[in-house]
């Protein structure tokens, strides 16, 4: 790919849109484009100015009251023009509509943390998959002087490896990985039987660096950001072991 | 239904009109909700807030905003940003928000849709009713235009 095709997909890239196979053509561009990698850059800190909160216009709080009021009352008139209804019909409308009103305010509330959902479920799918396809590291040692540059080339940035041996985490591995429409870096590490896929990739979201857990399907995840990266731990680890990690990687 | 607020008061520009669109949307929503095929309530929420709002723009003023945008007509005359200057001014929240006002409506709405409201480009494609090619080529259009506004060096106004 030259420039100018990747200038043209360089946005959809940044929306996580563009398939794998197009995705990896402009990583392998933007890898050797400075100009290009600038580019990407920029529409990333453009995009974490524009998610400030403060753009977003909050709806009058009376705003809500005011069309629940209004769907009680106006909903059964305008959807029955024959007015001559028994009256218990009309109340039974009004409380069916205050009842979808409420379900639909209520599910307008979700979608905000639907993305949040998805990346929870993929990443724990992601570490299911390491586990089960005997895909759980592409280059496995123990020494994260191997482990970084291997991933050199690879990916368009260079993740921060370290060991944790001697606090009872050893690094065992690592593995490329493709984690919300980017590629991404895994790092292994092995606590007793268990495993830990830690998860790395450049930051494009306003995450702070407080750790964040969640659970799905009994795995536990941390998750957590500098102004560079995003961090996602992933472990059939008990919660207080896997933050016991993430404190321990985030102060190494 | 915040997210039916933010996206009428940002392509209707004040807070009355929105408020009024965000309530005839809902209502319209509620009375049609027979119609609701699934998927994400949100996109089809927004469709039809975004369908009212247009309605409104096009009843209330007769000229400027309530042209549909025309994708051939504004082609893409691109002034690129320098994206090492970009930004520079975007620390103020005030000059990004008119920064975002001062685009025409149809990136506006591609733009406020993807940023501020996290949806995706087939998602945009339901709500505006428009290829996903369109709104790709909104989208990066929109970016742009604001990198360019964003960069330029801050205007002194009338007191300069």
């Amino acid at each position: 790919m030259n420039c100018q095709q990747v200038e043209k997909l360089i946005h959809a890239h940044h929306d996580g849109e563009l398939d794998i196979a197009a995705t990896v053509q402009v990583d392998e561009h933007l890898a050797g484009c400075p100009r290009c990698a600038a580019l990407l850059r920029s529409l990333s800190s453009l995009s974490a100015v524009l998610r400030d909160d403060a753009l977003r216009f909050q709806a009058p709080p009376d705003l809500r009251q005011r069309i629940r009021a209004a769907a009680a009352q106006a909903t059964p008139a305008e959807s029955e023009p024959a007015a001559r209804q028994p009256w218990s019909r009309h109340s039974g409308w009004a409380i069916a509509a205050a009842i979808v009103i409420a379900g639909l305010i209520l599910a307008l509330q979700i979608p905000r943390h639907r993305a949040d959902d998805r990346m929870i479920a993929e990443i724990t799918s992601s570490h299911v998959r390491s586990l089960m396809a005997n895909h759980l590291m592409d280059v496995a040692s123990t020494d994260q002087h191997t482990v970084k540059p291997w991933f050199v080339g690879k990916l368009d940035f260079a993740p921060p490896v370290k060991d944790l041996r001697a606090e009872g985490f050893p690094l065992v591995g690592g593995r490329l990985d493709f984690v919300d429409g980017r590629p991404a870096a895994a790092l292994v590490y092995g606590r007793q039987k268990h495993v830990i896929n830690l998860f790395v990739w450049p930051s494009n979201s306003p995450q702070g660096p407080e750790p964040r857990v969640a659970e799905s399907n009994g795995y536990h995840l941390v998750r957590w950001a500098n102004s560079e990266m995003q961090f996602w731990a992933v472990s059939d680890l008990n919660e207080k072991e896997l933050l016991e990690f993430v404190k321990l990687w985030t102060e190494s | 239904m915040d997210a039916a607020y933010n996206l009428s008061r940002w392509l209707l520009g004040n807070d009355q009109d929105a408020q009024d669109v965000t309530q005839e949307a809902l209502l319209r929503a509620l009375k049609f909700f027979s119609g609701f095929r699934g998927g994400d309530p949100k996109a089809w929420l927004l469709t039809i807030v975004r369908r009212s709002a247009w309605t409104f723009l096009r009843r209330n003023r007769h000229h400027e905003e309530s042209v549909e945008y025309d994708d051939e007509l504004h082609g893409s005359a691109d002034v690129s940003a320098n994206p090492e200057n970009a930004l520079l001014r975007a620390g103020d929240i005030e000059t990004v928000r008119s920064a975002i006002e001062s685009l025409p409506p149809a990136l506006r709405e591609a733009l406020v849709l993807r940023e501020l409201e996290g949806c995706s480009y087939k998602e945009i494609a339901d709500i505006s009713g428009v290829p996903i090619g369109t709104v790709m080529s909104r989208i990066s259009r929109a970016r742009r235009q604001l990198q360019t506004v964003l960069s330029a060096p801050p205007e002194k106004g009338d007191a300069a």
